[in-house]
């Protein structure tokens, strides 16, 4: 029985490994703050922006390995400059959002491997890339994605209403002279930022998942958007810790085991709620 | 300004309005006087749309004069077309309500006056124990009303309402068009009525302004935008007008047309 003391103990015993605390520090960090801004990234069906954005820092990522230069700098650097591209085209644009960021995703997965492949440890690098590893985490992991979970929390708690009316109806926010503009472009500007930041600690696979899973159970189980982001949070906290612990017990790569331990998540969810309906 | 700006909403010379290069609206003429229930009508895709973003304020002019009476802008109350808005938000009656108090300020707490005349809003138009129902969960007539009560909640000086009967059903038409008329006399707005369906609005305004399908508009009183030679052009076949239980009517002379 898991509810029996000295069997919980047993399976929670890893996190006594201080590899396992930092990685559950940073992953905890990670799911937090994707919890948090994936919520905004599936009520605004933006989800393959989120992709794009997150090929794009991988591809930051790999030109930084390349060159020899800051890798977590060019990432943010391609997710700020990607937020700019996608989200500002012109309303005459004769190529279709989706269509831009099919052409975006693409070509930047394309030149990550292409870039990591005239390295000497390409196949180990563009395996980081997209899985990341969450046990390699270092206090400077933990404290990077904590700031940046301190400060997207706090700008969400500030601005929730003007992103909240801005996604919801742009066109009367833009009537009441809410500048439209401004607030979408600092939505997403945290969006790339987090996909930036959070990427090299975890990989594009568990940041994608915590940016969509989370925020999915958290509508289909919260009535209001406060529990909705509670209930995403708390999804995203399971994910990471259901998901390293199945990781650990099972010898298994931590970045796909926290992904299958998220959609076993969301598919009791939607049985269940399938079963209240 | 030419015309008496205590009078005047807005007043267009001239202006061209559209988007990047593209123009949508060329050399338009109007004023809009203050407590006037004015309908803007015309077919889908004529740019009636882009008119309104155009007084608004939203969409400024790429050629041409556009002013506010007093230089001033007024203050809006929008309707946005119903089913523009996502319904995958899980916002209450009130949350969407209070919204309209955002104008205020982007980052302001709701006090005890935003909340008050989000109440009082929500009272005009009949959904004070609706409140805290879901926004997804109301009816097309009682979303159209919730949005309505936002428009109010702002304290607007105009009303404006894109396609506010759309997809209801007759009665809950109705229903919304006559609220509209109830809160343009309560509170001395100024309303301008956008719709495709010229019978509704022909039925409910007092001016009118009628883009044709080349972008011509006619303006003026519903009596004298609202004739056969006009709606004729408009609609490319031959229109009736005539008075039924005491309404406009337009009809087609023929009702065979090409599918």
């Amino acid at each position: 029985m898991i509810g029996h003391p000295q069997m919980l103990a047993e399976i929670l015993a890893p996190f006594q490994l201080p590899f396992m605390k930092t990685a559950l520090a940073a992953g905890c960090a990670t799911a937090v703050v994707c919890a948090v801004i994936g919520v905004y990234v599936v009520l605004n069906r933006i989800v393959f922006l989120g992709a794009a954005l997150a090929q794009l820092s991988a591809a930051g990522i790999a030109l930084g390995f390349l060159v020899g230069l800051h890798t977590t700098g060019l990432a943010i650097l391609l997710a700020v400059a990607g937020v700019l591209l996608l989200s500002f085209r012109p309303a005459t644009s004769r190529i279709p959002a989706d269509g831009l960021l099919g052409i975006v995703f693409s070509v930047a997965w394309a030149a990550s491997i292409l870039m990591v492949a005239r390295s000497a440890q390409g196949a180990e690098e563009l395996n980081f890339l997209l899985q990341g590893n969450i046990l390699t985490a270092s206090h400077g992991d933990v404290r990077l994605v904590s700031g940046l979970l301190a400060a997207i929390v706090g700008l969400h708690l500030l601005c929730v209403k003007p992103f909240v009316f801005v996604s919801f109806d742009p066109e009367t926010a833009r009537t009441l002279g809410v500048r439209t503009r401004l607030w979408t472009m600092l939505l997403y500007t945290s969006l790339g930022a987090t996909i930036a930041l959070t990427i090299h600690v975890v990989g594009i696979l568990v940041v994608f998942a915590l940016l969509v899973i989370p925020p999915i159970c958290g509508l289909l189980l919260g009535r209001r958007l406060p529990s909705v982001f509670l209930v995403s949070v708390m999804v995203g906290l399971a994910g990471v810790v259901g998901g390293l612990l199945l990781s650990f017990h099972a010898d298994l790569p931590s970045g796909p085991a926290i992904v299958a331990f998220l959609g076993a998540i969301v598919g009791i969810v939607r049985v269940l709620k399938r079963g209240n309906a | 300004m030419r015309s008496d700006p205590e009078k005047t909403l807005v007043e267009i010379e001239g202006a061209t309005f559209g988007y990047g290069r593209k123009r949508i609206l060329t050399g338009v003429n109007l004023r809009i006087v203050r407590g006037d229930f004015v309908g803007l009508v015309g077919p889908n895709g004529v740019g009636k749309t882009t008119l309104v973003r155009a007084i608004l304020g939203t969409l400024r002019p790429m050629d041409g004069r556009l002013e506010y009476g007093g230089g001033v802008r007024p203050r809006f109350g929008y309707v946005p077309q119903r089913g523009h808005l996502d319904v995958l938000y899980p916002l209450t009656t009130l949350d969407v309500v209070l919204m309209a108090r955002l104008g205020r300020g982007a980052l302001r707490r709701f006090d005890a006056e935003d909340r008050a005349r989000a109440g009082e809003a929500l009272e005009h138009v009949g959904l004070t124990d609706r409140a805290n129902t879901l926004y997804r969960d109301l009816s097309g007539g009682l979303k159209q009303r919730t949005l309505i009560a936002r428009a109010i909640a702002s304290e607007p000086e105009a009303l404006v309402l894109d396609e506010p009967t759309e997809g209801l059903d007759l009665l809950s038409g109705h229903a919304v068009l006559k609220l509209v008329q109830d809160l343009q006399t309560r509170h001395a707005l100024t309303v301008i009525l956008v719709s495709h369906a010229l019978d509704e609005v022909a039925a409910t305004v007092r001016s009118l302004i009628l883009i044709e399908s080349d972008g011509r508009m006619e303006v003026g009183p519903r009596e004298e935008v609202l004739t056969e030679d006009h709606l004729s052009r408009l609609y490319g076949v031959p229109i009736r007008v005539g008075e039924a239980l005491g309404r406009f009517v337009v009809t087609p002379a023929s009702t065979e047309r090409e599918p």
